[in-house]
């Protein structure tokens, strides 16, 4: 009851900031929905027919009411409702989040415990030095050089859209990669931490193999912090990977929501926003759920 | 390979291998239009910008006409060199200086089995005149009405006499919908949904993503060839070169300069340049703020900047320099030596310093800058980061030249949006020097003349500069509704002359659309404005 009550007040919360800000930053909107017919006249008549002359306190309370009763508004570009616009990009995100994770977890999170276990050798220095290389290049460019040489040069796969399995591999690979380096050296850093503790040397001392030391005692008070990073992560994955989602035309939130912001879209740029929100919320309650089945001491 | 690498090796195979399939077992997402079979033939088009709306008198972006042309069609159009011929309408006459009776074509039928009369038309102006249905309605303050006179006859009806109602009949704004669609499904639907009497209807559209068009078989030119239209919005340049480089795009829009010599080294592709662009490029000045209110400081900024250079670099080779305010193809325009070879203001930055000295303006601490009575020669100049047509790279060209006859600019840089929203107020009070994009698609300026030259009776300004000279306001009104053609020319060469002695507005260049084209299309034509493509009926694909 507790944890529900702090979800609602919290998207609540959010909402109107975010309703708030999103109107006072904006400034005139007709500006931009009228582009070169802008006129006085035909400002003044927007401004009527959106209902930009309430004063905004009654804006947000009209907003919230449709909200409560599943209707997030039209989008003042196309007319199309907001939510049917987000019910359509929002699985491409999830999709492309998970993918990124699946490889985010499948390599990052491997190389992390092999470079704690074969810590000060040649593995450890190349893993650490391959996945903070990953990481620092910049997205816009990686993204770019995997559609030259693997769509253009080899053909291989296609320059981007959302067309079917093979659309995703690349962008997913771009997103991961932005994501590698902070796992491999966060797994690393929390398995170095545990493998220093007194149980785990009491474990190798009963006479245990390395790899039941490793994955059986070390590894599982690994998940823990590990879950929460990569809960961050994913959320993140949902609604930040913008510069992705633009170099592969891929029809996530994020690229819906910086759209909807440079169109001053307010609706449309609310909705998205507020579900981003969502989404973060609800990962991260997720993994606080999640934390009493990876440790039963821990009681929510 | 240790234990520990063998089963962290085993669980990642695993992982992807089940994600894999789980992941190809949602064909779901694979309902967009990347793969079609190739036995069709099939058109894709990559589009340098994203399309907002696909309801003509609800749009902002000038780049809806590419996408609906296809789809939508006006009583008149524009053939590739901008002279108006036929298209809904079959013919027209001017019944007195305030009517003018159009023939509607028989025969033709909407998408969707409506036939078009003169009642379909007539629905469609006065949607266009309804400020809550319509954005554009203030375009339109020169209509009063539209009548029916018969049912393939229809009346439009000025307020004022009105010489060019012809000229204003190809604007997207003024495409003809199906009445039945927009009373079956409201207007909103039209944001994305499309029913017209083009050879294409639109099938499927996802806004800022793609439209998906099928040919229309009861078109009344006949069926044509190609099968199926892919409009696909790529904002990004490189990414849009890259999928015509990859063949997974026919035609991509607006190739930057800096591509045509690799475009030109492939054996598949070609570039095409729309022959003479309505897309213009000007510099503004506000007249009414200090140092700008000295017009030897105007003058001097002008002089100091060379067009000729900017155009030749920053744009390589593809802008072409300017000397008369007045847009390209707008009638009335002076010859382009009417103030000599090099325009009223020529690049000489001897002139530029002289005028500054004159205006009182002088280095006095040698730092390059100039001062006067304590203050220091600086001007604010606002442009965008809009990457298409490089106004962010001209304006940063432009500064080193200002810098040289000693006035000291800062560039406020705004998201394209952003910049137009600020241009476009006239409360904004704190804009000196500012840089703008616009399209006259035709011979008949009305929305340039009356955005930019005549004061607002709301606002007793202008909207888009700040001239605000209520002779040149008086005379641009006049100019509009002269019928007669050599006096209305008479009027518009003295406008001109005189916008020009205020030295607020500069002309820099016109920029042609340059298209990367697959050599496997065929019969491709342009139109001068907004560079969209002609007769789709004609366009073919060697497969």
């Amino acid at each position: 009851m507790h944890a529900t009550l702090y979800y609602i007040v919290t998207i609540i919360v959010v909402s109107f900031i975010l309703f708030v800000v999103l109107n006072l930053a904006a400034g005139d909107p007709t500006t931009v929905l009228l582009g070169l017919q802008w006129t006085p006249q035909a400002a003044a008549a927007l401004r009527e027919r959106l209902g930009l002359n309430d004063p905004l306190y009654v804006q947000y309370a009209r907003y919230l009411w449709n909200a409560l009763h599943g209707d997030l508004g039209r989008s003042w570009l196309s007319g199309e409702t907001v939510l049917r616009v987000i019910m359509r990009r929002l699985p491409y995100s999830i999709m492309l989040a998970s993918a990124s994770m699946v490889i985010v977890l499948g390599v990052g999170v491997p190389l992390g415990i092999l470079s704690a276990v074969k810590r000060g050798k040649i593995f450890d220095w190349i893993a650490r030095s391959l996945s903070i290389s990953v990481s620092s290049i910049p997205t816009f460019w990686f993204g770019i050089m995997l559609i030259i040489i693997f769509s253009v040069e080899l053909g291989w796969l296609p320059t981007g859209g959302a067309g079917g399995f093979q659309h995703i591999v690349l962008p997913a690979i771009a997103v991961a990669s932005y994501f590698l380096g902070a796992t491999v050296r966060m797994t690393r850093g929390y398995m170095l931490d545990v493998l220093s503790k007194d149980y785990i040397v009491a474990a190798r001392a009963k006479g245990l193999s390395e790899r039941a030391v490793a994955w059986g005692h070390a590894f599982r008070n690994v998940s823990l912090p590990l879950v929460t990073l990569e809960g961050m992560f994913l959320a993140r994955m949902i609604g930040s990977v913008v510069i992705i989602e633009i170099v592969f035309q891929w029809p996530g939130l994020g690229d819906l929501a910086i759209t909807a912001l440079l169109s001053k879209d307010i609706p449309l740029a609310l909705g998205t926003l507020i579900t981003v929100v969502i989404i973060y919320v609800t990962v991260n309650t997720l993994v606080d759920v999640s934390y009493r089945f990876l440790d039963p001491r821990l009681h929510l | 390979m240790s234990p520990i690498e063998k089963k962290t090796l085993a669980i990642f195979v695993s992982i992807v291998v089940v994600v894999a399939i789980i992941a190809y077992g949602f064909g779901w997402w694979s309902n967009l239009p990347a793969e079609e079979e190739r036995a069709r033939l099939v058109l894709r088009v990559g589009l340098h910008r994203g399309i907002d709306s696909l309801d003509p008198v609800n749009v902002v972006t000038g780049m809806m006409p590419i996408i609906m042309s296809p789809v939508y069609e006006g009583l008149v159009s524009f053939d590739e060199n901008t002279s108006l011929v036929p298209t809904l309408a079959t013919s027209w006459e001017i019944v007195d200086p305030l009517t003018w009776r159009f023939q509607i074509r028989e025969g033709v039928k909407f998408h969707d089995g409506t036939p078009l009369n003169a009642s379909a038309v007539k629905y469609n102006f006065d949607r266009l005149l309804d400020p809550t249905r319509s954005k554009i309605f203030g375009e339109y303050d020169w209509l009063d009405r539209v009548e029916v006179e018969d049912e393939y006859t229809i009346l439009i009806i000025t307020k004022e006499p009105n010489p060019a109602v012809d000229m204003s009949m190809p604007r997207a704004d003024v495409y003809i919908v199906s009445p039945t669609a927009i009373e079956k499904y409201g207007g909103e639907w039209l944001g994305t949904h499309a029913v017209g009497t083009g050879p294409y209807k639109v099938v499927e559209r996802e806004t800022f993503e793609y439209a998906k068009l099928e040919k229309f078989d009861d078109y009344w030119r006949g069926k044509p060839i190609i099968d199926e239209i892919i409009f696909y919005e790529i904002d990004e340049a490189e990414v849009r070169y890259l999928k015509f480089k990859a063949q997974e795009i026919d035609i991509a829009t607006s190739i930057p300069a800096e591509f045509f010599p690799d475009l030109a080294k492939l054996p598949y592709g070609h570039l095409e340049l729309t022959s003479l662009s309505t897309l213009m490029v000007w510099y503004n000045l506000n007249p009414w703020v200090p140092p700008l209110d000295d017009i030897r400081v105007r003058k001097a900024i002008w002089h100091s900047i060379d067009r000729y250079t900017i155009a030749t670099t920053v744009l390589g080779g593809l802008g072409g320099p300017q000397n008369i305010i007045w847009p390209t193809v707008a009638e009335g325009r002076l010859p382009e030596d009417y103030f000599g070879p090099d325009g009223p203001y020529p690049y000489d930055p001897d002139k530029a310093r002289s005028l500054l000295e004159e205006a009182g303006w002088v280095d006095t601490d040698g730092d390059g800058i100039r001062e006067k009575n304590g203050e220091k020669l600086s001007i604010k100049f606002n442009t965008h980061m809009g990457e298409t047509y490089k106004d962010l790279a001209v304006s940063e060209a432009t500064l080193p030249y200002l810098k040289e006859v000693g006035i000291d600019v800062k560039l406020e840089v705004l998201e394209p949006g952003m910049h137009w929203g600020k241009v476009a107020s006239p409360a904004q009070k704190d804009l000196q020097m500012w840089i703008i994009t616009w399209t006259v698609p035709s011979s008949w300026p009305l929305s340039w003349v009356m955005q930019w030259l005549v004061i607002n009776p709301e606002t007793g300004k202008t909207t888009w500069t700040y001239i605000n000279d209520k002779e040149i306001s008086d005379l641009s009104v006049e100019a509009l509704s002269t019928m007669d053609r050599d006096e209305r020319m008479t009027i518009w060469h003295e406008v001109q002359v005189k916008v020009t002695e205020w030295a607020v507005v500069k002309p820099m260049y016109n920029l042609p659309i340059p298209f990367a084209v697959n050599n496997k299309v065929k019969n491709l034509t342009f139109t001068h404005d907004y560079a969209y493509i002609l007769h789709y009926e004609n366009l073919d694909i060697e497969e």
